[in-house]
Protein backbone atom coordinates (compact mmCIF):
# COMPACT_ATOMS: atom_id res chain seq x y z
CA UNK A 1 0.00 0.00 0.00
CA UNK A 2 2.61 2.69 0.64
CA UNK A 3 3.85 1.96 -2.97
CA UNK A 4 0.57 2.67 -4.33
CA UNK A 5 1.12 5.75 -2.75
CA UNK A 6 4.77 6.35 -3.38
CA UNK A 7 3.89 5.79 -7.54
CA UNK A 8 0.96 8.31 -7.15
CA UNK A 9 2.97 10.98 -5.27
CA UNK A 10 5.46 10.57 -8.41
CA UNK A 11 2.80 10.59 -11.05
CA UNK A 12 1.75 13.91 -9.75
CA UNK A 13 5.25 15.27 -8.86
CA UNK A 14 8.10 17.31 -9.95
CA UNK A 15 9.68 13.68 -10.64
CA UNK A 16 7.88 12.86 -13.81
CA UNK A 17 9.15 13.41 -16.36
CA UNK A 18 6.34 15.25 -18.05
CA UNK A 19 6.76 18.99 -19.50
CA UNK A 20 5.42 21.87 -17.49
CA UNK A 21 2.69 22.78 -19.50
CA UNK A 22 1.31 19.18 -19.26
CA UNK A 23 1.43 19.08 -15.27
CA UNK A 24 -0.36 22.35 -15.41
CA UNK A 25 -3.36 21.07 -17.87
CA UNK A 26 -3.41 17.86 -15.50
CA UNK A 27 -3.87 20.53 -12.55
CA UNK A 28 -6.52 22.74 -14.40
CA UNK A 29 -8.51 19.63 -15.47
CA UNK A 30 -8.91 18.79 -11.82
CA UNK A 31 -9.95 22.52 -11.03
CA UNK A 32 -12.15 21.98 -13.70
CA UNK A 33 -13.62 19.13 -12.21
CA UNK A 34 -14.28 20.53 -8.63
CA UNK A 35 -16.19 23.29 -10.54
CA UNK A 36 -18.06 19.95 -12.36
CA UNK A 37 -18.40 18.36 -8.63
CA UNK A 38 -19.82 22.07 -7.47
CA UNK A 39 -22.46 22.34 -10.43
CA UNK A 40 -23.65 18.96 -9.92
CA UNK A 41 -24.11 18.81 -6.34
CA UNK A 42 -24.95 22.16 -5.30
CA UNK A 43 -26.66 24.71 -8.40
CA UNK A 44 -28.41 21.47 -10.35
CA UNK A 45 -31.48 21.58 -9.11
CA UNK A 46 -33.59 18.31 -7.79
CA UNK A 47 -35.19 16.01 -10.71
CA UNK A 48 -39.01 15.68 -10.38
CA UNK A 49 -39.22 12.11 -10.48
CA UNK A 50 -35.31 10.78 -9.71
CA UNK A 51 -34.76 13.26 -6.76
CA UNK A 52 -31.64 13.92 -5.71
CA UNK A 53 -30.45 10.67 -7.73
CA UNK A 54 -30.21 13.26 -10.80
CA UNK A 55 -26.94 14.36 -9.53
CA UNK A 56 -25.50 10.81 -10.57
CA UNK A 57 -26.60 11.58 -14.35
CA UNK A 58 -23.80 14.11 -14.52
CA UNK A 59 -21.13 11.83 -13.43
CA UNK A 60 -22.55 8.58 -15.29
CA UNK A 61 -23.19 10.68 -18.84
CA UNK A 62 -19.46 12.44 -19.34
CA UNK A 63 -18.18 9.03 -18.89
CA UNK A 64 -20.19 7.26 -21.36
CA UNK A 65 -20.13 9.72 -23.76
CA UNK A 66 -16.17 9.86 -23.24
CA UNK A 67 -15.87 5.69 -23.41
CA UNK A 68 -17.41 6.47 -27.06
CA UNK A 69 -15.28 9.30 -28.42
CA UNK A 70 -12.20 6.77 -26.88
CA UNK A 71 -13.54 3.71 -28.80
CA UNK A 72 -14.28 5.87 -31.90
CA UNK A 73 -10.56 7.50 -32.25
CA UNK A 74 -9.20 4.55 -31.06
CA UNK A 75 -10.94 2.67 -33.96
CA UNK A 76 -9.69 5.05 -36.37
CA UNK A 77 -6.28 5.50 -35.39
CA UNK A 78 -6.38 1.60 -35.88
CA UNK A 79 -7.66 1.79 -39.41
CA UNK A 80 -5.70 4.54 -40.24
CA UNK A 81 -2.79 1.79 -38.99
CA UNK A 82 -4.13 -0.46 -41.59
CA UNK A 83 -3.70 1.96 -44.06
CA UNK A 84 0.01 3.51 -42.99
CA UNK A 85 1.49 0.86 -40.52
CA UNK A 86 2.76 4.14 -38.92
CA UNK A 87 4.06 3.09 -35.40
CA UNK A 88 2.41 6.42 -34.24
CA UNK A 89 -1.01 5.49 -35.00
CA UNK A 90 -1.02 2.26 -33.47
CA UNK A 91 0.19 4.34 -30.26
CA UNK A 92 -2.83 6.30 -30.39
CA UNK A 93 -5.34 4.04 -31.25
CA UNK A 94 -3.52 1.33 -27.82
CA UNK A 95 -3.52 4.70 -25.53
CA UNK A 96 -7.64 5.46 -26.47
CA UNK A 97 -8.42 1.89 -26.55
CA UNK A 98 -7.14 1.60 -22.88
CA UNK A 99 -8.92 4.62 -22.23
CA UNK A 100 -11.70 3.13 -23.67
CA UNK A 101 -12.13 -0.22 -21.21
CA UNK A 102 -11.27 2.74 -18.66
CA UNK A 103 -14.08 4.78 -19.15
CA UNK A 104 -16.23 1.70 -19.94
CA UNK A 105 -15.49 0.27 -16.45
CA UNK A 106 -16.32 3.46 -14.84
CA UNK A 107 -19.69 3.52 -17.07
CA UNK A 108 -20.94 0.02 -15.91
CA UNK A 109 -19.63 0.96 -12.14
CA UNK A 110 -21.53 4.20 -11.89
CA UNK A 111 -24.40 3.13 -14.05
CA UNK A 112 -24.51 -0.09 -11.33
CA UNK A 113 -24.86 2.26 -8.21
CA UNK A 114 -27.53 4.41 -9.97
CA UNK A 115 -29.25 1.54 -10.78
CA UNK A 116 -29.41 0.55 -7.49
CA UNK A 117 -31.60 3.07 -5.56
CA UNK A 118 -33.77 3.82 -9.48
CA UNK A 119 -34.30 -0.07 -10.17
CA UNK A 120 -33.84 -1.85 -7.17
CA UNK A 121 -30.96 -4.24 -8.26
CA UNK A 122 -27.43 -3.49 -8.84
CA UNK A 123 -27.44 -5.28 -12.99
CA UNK A 124 -30.45 -6.67 -15.07
CA UNK A 125 -29.63 -8.25 -18.51
CA UNK A 126 -31.42 -5.15 -20.94
CA UNK A 127 -30.08 -4.16 -23.96
CA UNK A 128 -28.10 -1.01 -22.90
CA UNK A 129 -26.13 -2.59 -19.93
CA UNK A 130 -25.44 -5.81 -21.55
CA UNK A 131 -24.19 -4.32 -24.64
CA UNK A 132 -21.82 -1.86 -23.02
CA UNK A 133 -20.73 -5.06 -20.46
CA UNK A 134 -20.05 -6.52 -23.90
CA UNK A 135 -17.64 -4.15 -25.05
CA UNK A 136 -15.64 -3.91 -21.66
CA UNK A 137 -15.25 -7.69 -22.66
CA UNK A 138 -14.16 -6.97 -26.51
CA UNK A 139 -11.64 -3.99 -25.05
CA UNK A 140 -10.28 -7.24 -22.51
CA UNK A 141 -9.76 -8.78 -25.51
CA UNK A 142 -8.09 -6.58 -27.88
CA UNK A 143 -5.82 -6.46 -24.97
CA UNK A 144 -5.24 -10.46 -24.43
CA UNK A 145 -4.73 -10.95 -28.10
CA UNK A 146 -2.22 -7.65 -28.17
CA UNK A 147 -0.13 -9.23 -25.10
CA UNK A 148 -0.05 -12.42 -27.53
CA UNK A 149 1.57 -11.18 -30.51
CA UNK A 150 5.46 -10.62 -30.74
CA UNK A 151 5.25 -9.17 -34.24
CA UNK A 152 4.61 -5.19 -34.00
CA UNK A 153 3.08 -5.02 -37.59
CA UNK A 154 0.81 -8.32 -37.11
CA UNK A 155 -0.14 -7.29 -33.67
CA UNK A 156 -1.38 -3.78 -35.31
CA UNK A 157 -3.55 -5.19 -37.91
CA UNK A 158 -5.11 -7.36 -35.59
CA UNK A 159 -5.60 -5.10 -32.80
CA UNK A 160 -7.01 -2.49 -35.56
CA UNK A 161 -9.23 -4.76 -36.97
CA UNK A 162 -10.89 -5.69 -33.55
CA UNK A 163 -10.95 -1.98 -32.51
CA UNK A 164 -13.11 -1.48 -35.60
CA UNK A 165 -15.06 -4.72 -34.52
CA UNK A 166 -15.65 -2.64 -31.21
CA UNK A 167 -16.66 0.52 -32.87
CA UNK A 168 -19.69 -1.32 -34.31
CA UNK A 169 -20.85 -1.84 -30.79
CA UNK A 170 -20.73 2.15 -30.19
CA UNK A 171 -24.15 2.75 -32.05
CA UNK A 172 -25.99 -0.03 -30.52
CA UNK A 173 -24.74 0.48 -27.44
CA UNK A 174 -26.38 4.26 -27.79
CA UNK A 175 -29.36 3.55 -29.28
CA UNK A 176 -30.60 0.57 -27.34
CA UNK A 177 -32.81 2.89 -25.19
CA UNK A 178 -34.42 3.37 -28.28
CA UNK A 179 -34.29 0.31 -30.39
CA UNK A 180 -35.88 -1.89 -27.47
CA UNK A 181 -38.20 -2.30 -24.15
CA UNK A 182 -35.16 -0.99 -21.51
CA UNK A 183 -35.16 -0.42 -17.68
CA UNK A 184 -32.53 2.09 -18.91
CA UNK A 185 -33.38 5.94 -18.69
CA UNK A 186 -34.56 7.14 -22.11
CA UNK A 187 -31.22 9.59 -24.28
CA UNK A 188 -30.40 12.31 -22.12
CA UNK A 189 -29.96 14.45 -25.67
CA UNK A 190 -30.27 14.28 -29.07
CA UNK A 191 -29.06 16.32 -31.92
CA UNK A 192 -32.11 18.53 -32.97
CA UNK A 193 -34.10 17.41 -30.39
CA UNK A 194 -35.66 19.27 -27.78
CA UNK A 195 -33.79 18.10 -24.56
CA UNK A 196 -36.23 16.63 -22.22
CA UNK A 197 -34.98 18.18 -18.91
CA UNK A 198 -34.29 21.44 -17.81
CA UNK A 199 -31.93 24.08 -19.66
CA UNK A 200 -30.09 24.61 -16.11
CA UNK A 201 -29.65 20.80 -16.05
CA UNK A 202 -28.30 20.20 -19.95
CA UNK A 203 -25.57 22.95 -19.00
CA UNK A 204 -24.30 21.54 -16.35
CA UNK A 205 -24.65 17.76 -18.16
CA UNK A 206 -22.36 19.64 -21.32
CA UNK A 207 -19.94 21.29 -18.77
CA UNK A 208 -19.16 17.95 -17.18
CA UNK A 209 -18.94 16.52 -20.42
CA UNK A 210 -16.24 18.85 -21.58
CA UNK A 211 -14.42 18.44 -18.25
CA UNK A 212 -14.58 14.38 -18.87
CA UNK A 213 -13.14 15.26 -22.62
CA UNK A 214 -10.04 17.29 -21.16
CA UNK A 215 -9.27 14.78 -18.76
CA UNK A 216 -9.26 12.34 -21.10
CA UNK A 217 -7.25 14.69 -23.79
CA UNK A 218 -4.78 14.89 -20.63
CA UNK A 219 -4.30 11.29 -20.31
CA UNK A 220 -4.35 10.58 -23.99
CA UNK A 221 -1.39 12.73 -24.41
CA UNK A 222 0.75 11.40 -21.00
CA UNK A 223 -0.24 7.81 -22.42
CA UNK A 224 0.71 8.61 -25.78
CA UNK A 225 3.93 9.84 -24.85
CA UNK A 226 4.67 6.69 -22.64
CA UNK A 227 3.29 4.66 -25.73
CA UNK A 228 6.16 6.34 -28.02
CA UNK A 229 8.86 5.85 -24.87
CA UNK A 230 7.60 2.01 -25.36
CA UNK A 231 8.31 1.86 -28.91
CA UNK A 232 11.61 3.70 -28.69
CA UNK A 233 13.03 1.31 -26.11
CA UNK A 234 11.71 -2.26 -28.35
CA UNK A 235 13.33 -0.74 -31.45
CA UNK A 236 16.36 -0.13 -29.51
CA UNK A 237 15.90 -3.94 -27.68
CA UNK A 238 15.34 -5.94 -31.37
CA UNK A 239 18.44 -3.66 -32.74
CA UNK A 240 21.57 -5.63 -30.70
CA UNK A 241 19.51 -9.26 -32.16
CA UNK A 242 19.21 -7.79 -36.13
CA UNK A 243 23.08 -7.06 -35.53
CA UNK A 244 23.49 -10.50 -34.37
CA UNK A 245 21.54 -12.22 -37.04
CA UNK A 246 23.89 -10.37 -39.81
CA UNK A 247 26.89 -11.60 -38.13
CA UNK A 248 25.57 -15.19 -38.05
CA UNK A 249 24.36 -14.87 -41.74
CA UNK B 1 -25.11 -1.34 4.71
CA UNK B 2 -26.17 -0.06 1.01
CA UNK B 3 -30.29 -0.80 2.94
CA UNK B 4 -29.25 2.41 5.09
CA UNK B 5 -28.53 4.83 2.04
CA UNK B 6 -29.94 7.95 1.13
CA UNK B 7 -30.27 9.29 -2.34
CA UNK B 8 -27.14 11.57 -1.09
CA UNK B 9 -25.08 8.93 -0.01
CA UNK B 10 -25.38 7.16 -3.75
CA UNK B 11 -24.62 10.54 -5.39
CA UNK B 12 -21.34 10.67 -3.55
CA UNK B 13 -21.14 7.23 -3.75
CA UNK B 14 -20.78 7.88 -7.38
CA UNK B 15 -18.95 10.60 -7.13
CA UNK B 16 -16.51 9.15 -5.58
CA UNK B 17 -15.69 6.38 -7.81
CA UNK B 18 -14.91 8.90 -10.78
CA UNK B 19 -12.27 10.09 -8.49
CA UNK B 20 -10.71 7.32 -7.24
CA UNK B 21 -10.75 5.86 -10.90
CA UNK B 22 -8.96 8.77 -11.95
CA UNK B 23 -6.76 8.50 -9.33
CA UNK B 24 -5.97 4.87 -9.94
CA UNK B 25 -5.34 5.76 -13.72
CA UNK B 26 -2.71 8.66 -12.90
CA UNK B 27 -1.38 5.77 -10.27
CA UNK B 28 -0.91 3.66 -13.63
CA UNK B 29 0.57 5.89 -16.02
CA UNK B 30 3.27 6.51 -13.11
CA UNK B 31 3.93 3.20 -12.46
CA UNK B 32 4.13 2.85 -16.64
CA UNK B 33 6.34 5.82 -16.99
CA UNK B 34 8.45 4.23 -13.79
CA UNK B 35 9.20 1.26 -15.88
CA UNK B 36 9.70 2.90 -18.61
CA UNK B 37 12.41 5.22 -17.88
CA UNK B 38 13.89 2.87 -15.37
CA UNK B 39 17.35 2.00 -16.25
CA UNK B 40 17.97 -1.82 -15.41
CA UNK B 41 21.76 -1.56 -15.37
CA UNK B 42 21.70 0.96 -12.58
CA UNK B 43 20.82 -2.11 -10.27
CA UNK B 44 23.91 -3.80 -11.50
CA UNK B 45 25.79 -1.18 -10.15
CA UNK B 46 24.16 -1.16 -6.70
Amino acid sequence: MPEFFEVLRMSISKHTQQPLWLKAFGLINLILLGIGAYLAFIVSPADKTQGELVRIMYAHVSVAWICFVAVIIGAVAGAIFLWNSSRLSDVVAVASAELGLFYATLTVLSGMTWGKPTWGAWWVWDAKLTTTALMCFLLVGYFIIRAMIDDPLRRGRISAVIGLIILANVPIIYFASEWWNTLHQPLSLQIGEKPRMDPIMVKILLYNVGVAALIYGYFMTVRIRLGRLGVRQEIRMQEPARKSEAIHV
Amino acid sequence: MFRSFTQWHWVIFVWLQLLVAYGFYLWYLGRLERQLTHNPTEDNHG
